[in-house]
């Protein structure tokens, strides 16, 4: 399914969601949606992916990048690979910031190991403040 | 010159010193640079103190987390600012980076200040607790940029990097410079031990010579005298044949003669000497021989040239280049010219001859060695000793085919 047809309300923000490199998982799932999501003050859509993971069946959304950073094809059906910082909002599903994708063979690191975003200095630049909201 | 040398006096300084200027220079900026680092630390805990007395003030105020942080969400210098409570739970933060609040709780536990690595330059983090009048703990964690001292820091790194670029090249001239004196020296002194050992095997094979030229003299004069007394009373077919034998006693005798003065240490006595009148008694002393040969002797005079030298003995080694030159010149001329530079006065004797062969120009003015059959080699050898006892110098140029020219020149000229 195309990227640019997939746009969504956007999510609201948690104070936990962030980088937290203390919360840093590996999770390999399907991928079952691929949405555009408003995610920071003064920023593109981001790209979200909800992510069933292969053994247990556990539902994630993960947060890869803003919409034109992360320009790959991908397609529902399809498995993937994530490194990234997992927080929880509610009770719903777990929330994944994702660090690095492996998709169809090929890796795709969208942040460093601090969690800082490699996406900077593109559109949007890096003059704006991002916040994260209370919960 | 020996590669060790080249190694001792130009590689080894020059990179030493440069290695020694980037090592000080290292060790200085690493030391700056720490001291700088505790300055900054210092004054950004201090920043940080104040934020928290205005943060807790906001609270107890009774302004909620996120209104509070966005009051400093103009900070320049903030990279991200986060409120935490009692546990350690973030209530909220600000970050110029989409989701990047580099905040860990390991880490946080340990230090209350510490730089961190990011790809936008170096962090400053602060993490400090406060609590309200109400007695609610909140912890402050803040980020603060470096950027001013990077780009401090980058500044002495590049200032570094040309100081040592231009300490490379004056080290480079530098000791180029030295290495060449050195050299310079190293070829005199080596030039000065081998004149020394040939002053030397002179000095021992001119005692030989003279020793031996002693001992065959004497009888040799004898001879001579019985030669006479033979001419006289020797019968009529016989008296030739005792000529010639008086004649070859006595070019035995000016052979040993011209040995003896060869090897005798010069003796000079300087005087005021005009080159013209030199030049002159050359002309009268060779006329005979210019005459016979067709090939006469010019001199070309620019101004009255008057220099002080031994006169005879100047007038020997002229005469003796002079009539090299005619020797060797079977048509055309011999042309003499002198003039003076400052106090050095320049003879320079010009033939139309043969020329000499590229193998034996360096030999030239060794002793004994010539080209022709009748000479003994000596006359060159002996101009050139005249003229380096009168520290002058003689030098020769010719090709053959093209004729040789003797330039001397002489010092102490008189204006």
């Amino acid at each position: 399914m195309a990227l640019a047809a997939l746009l969504r309300p956007a999510l609201a923000q948690q104070a936990g969601h962030f980088y937290n490199i203390d919360k840093e998982i590996k999770i390999e799932g399907t991928i079952q949606e691929i949405r555009l999501e408003p995610r920071y003050e003064n920023t593109a859509r981001f790209l979200i992916i909800h992510l069933q993971q292969k053994n247990t069946s556990q539902k994630f959304n993960v947060e890869v990048s803003p919409a034109w950073f992360f320009s790959q094809d991908i397609h529902k059906g399809e498995t993937m690979k994530v490194v990234g910082s997992v927080y929880t909002k509610g009770d719903g599903p777990q929330n994944i910031i994702a660090r690095e994708i492996q998709y169809l063979g090929k890796t795709y690191a969208v942040r460093d190991k601090q969690g800082f975003p490699n996406w900077r200095g593109g559109p949007g630049g890096l003059q704006k403040r991002r916040r994260g909201k209370g919960a | 010159m020996r590669k060790k040398d080249f190694f001792f006096f130009f590689i080894l300084p020059f990179t030493g010193v440069l290695f020694l200027f980037f090592i000080l220079s290292a060790v200085n900026r690493s030391f700056i640079k720490a001291k700088v680092e505790d300055v900054v630390g210092e004054q950004l805990s201090a920043s940080a103190r104040i934020l928290k007395v205005h943060i807790t003030r906001l609270l107890e105020e009774g302004y909620p987390p996120d209104t509070v942080l966005r009051s400093y969400e103009e900070e320049e210098n903030i990279y991200f600012i986060a409120l935490l409570n009692g546990r350690k739970e973030i209530l909220d933060w600000v970050s110029r980076f989409e989701g990047y609040l580099p905040f860990s709780e390991r880490s946080a536990a340990g230090r209350d200040t510490q730089i961190i690595e990011s790809p936008i330059g170096k962090i400053f983090t602060v993490f400090t607790s406060f609590s309200t009048k109400a007695g609610a703990l909140y912890h402050l964690y803040l980020g603060y940029s470096l950027e001013n001292l990077e780009d401090m820091l980058a500044y002495s790194r590049r200032n570094f990097l040309y100081l040592l670029a231009a300490m490379a090249v004056v080290g480079l001239i530098f000791f180029r410079g030295v290495f060449e004196i050195h050299r310079h020296y190293l070829a005199k002194a080596e030039e000065a031990v081998a004149e020394k050992k040939e002053k030397e095997r002179f000095k021992e094979i001119s005692g030989f010579t003279a020793g031996v030229a002693h001992e065959i003299k004497n009888p040799l004069n004898s001879l001579g005298l019985l030669c006479q007394l033979l001419q006289n009373k020797a019968p009529a077919e016989l008296s030739e044949e005792v000529r010639l034998g008086q004649g070859e006693v006595q070019k035995i005798s000016r052979i040993i003669d011209q040995f003896s003065e060869m090897i005798t240490p010069l003796s000079m006595r300087k005087d005021v000497c005009r080159i013209a009148e030199i030049i002159a008694d050359i002309q009268a002393m060779l006329a005979a021989e210019s005459q016979a040969r067709g090939v006469p002797i010019e001199y070309i005079p620019t101004r009255p040239l008057v220099l002080l030298a031994d006169k005879m003995l100047l007038t020997q080694a002229v005469h003796n280049v002079v009539k090299n030159s005619l020797e060797a010149t079977a048509a055309g001329s011999v042309v003499i010219r002198a003039e003076s530079h400052r106090k050095k006065i320049s003879i320079a004797v010009s033939d139309s001859g043969t020329g000499i062969s590229e193998e034996d120009l360096p030999r030239i003015f060794e002793p004994f060695f010539s080209t022709k059959s009748t000479g003994m080699g000596i006359g060159l050898y002996v101009a050139k000793k005249i003229i380096e006892a009168h520290d002058g110098a003689i030098e020769v140029k010719s090709g053959q085919g093209r004729g040789t020219t003797f330039l001397i020149e002489l010092p102490g000229g008189v204006s």
